[in-house]
């Protein structure tokens, strides 16, 4: 089943990218975790968001990653640290933490299998939704954006 | 609702990448993958009540994901300019 293998595909990629010890193999293993992660939005009917996915995580963000990497660090030499001080406790806060989500979530959670939504297609109610219900929040969040990357600009530069 | 256990279990991964980590581009790609577990299980459950909200809310947290990697990103290098180096012990320039 393809559900299933995007599923074990996400998880393996995204345990190894945080894992690995070369920080570029770890920005490799993201792209893959977001190409399957874009399976997955497709494979539950949303497939405007698994499109821009694709564009904005592996397209801009991995390799806006990607520079800051080359710009901080030579790839090849660089060996991360990762001390066992810090990572056998928060292994085991992070188990507790999975387990208490996973038993909750075991009780009432109503799961229906709907393959589509009912009657109207995903991309034009996608595009009505955005533009007339939630326009407000929509072009906040274009200014919040805007200001952001002015932001990020102004505090990069060197100077 | 395997797809549920997946969010939390990618949260989790996610969460011990933030917490384990010491340089910051490492912790900066375990929170991208916090922010993808929140976004699938918005994803699910625009699916599962058939209601479209959930998928635009997961565009905007994109959309919020987005500067906040341009922002993260500007931070670390205006910090390598003057400290040439990128671990978290370094950065105790806000601290008192």
């Amino acid at each position: 089943m393809i559900g299933d293998s995007l599923i074990i595909i996400l998880l393996v990629s995204a345990f190894l990218s945080v894992t690995l010890k070369n920080l570029f193999h770890c920005a490799m293993f993201l792209v893959l975790a977001c190409l399957a992660l874009a399976g997955i939005y497709y494979n539950l009917g949303a497939t405007l968001l698994a499109a821009l996915h694709l564009m904005i995580y592996v397209g801009a963000m991995v390799v806006l990653i990607i520079f800051a990497i080359m710009l901080t660090s030579r790839i090849y030499d660089r060996i991360l640290t990762l001390s066992i001080k810090q990572t056998l406790p928060s292994f085991f806060a992070v188990a507790i933490l999975i387990s208490v989500i996973i038993s909750a979530f075991k009780k009432d959670i109503i799961v229906n299998n709907v393959d589509k939504l009912p009657g109207i297609d995903p991309i034009f109610g996608f595009s009505r939704e955005l533009l007339t219900r939630y326009a407000f929040p929509f072009e906040l969040v274009s200014i919040i954006l805007l200001t952001a990357l002015v932001g990020s600009i102004v505090m990069a530069r060197r100077d | 609702m395997k797809y549920l256990i997946t969010g939390a279990i990618l949260f989790g991964i996610g969460l011990f990448g933030a917490l384990s980590r010491r340089n910051i581009i490492g912790i900066l790609i375990s929170l991208e993958l916090m922010l993808n577990s929140v976004i699938l299980n918005f994803v699910f459950f625009s699916r599962n009540l058939a209601d479209l909200s959930g998928q635009i809310f997961a565009l905007f947290i994109m959309v919020i994901a987005a500067g906040e990697v341009a922002v993260g990103l500007a931070i670390i290098i205006s910090f390598y300019h003057g400290a040439k180096k990128i671990d978290m012990e370094g950065i105790s320039l806000m601290k008192w």
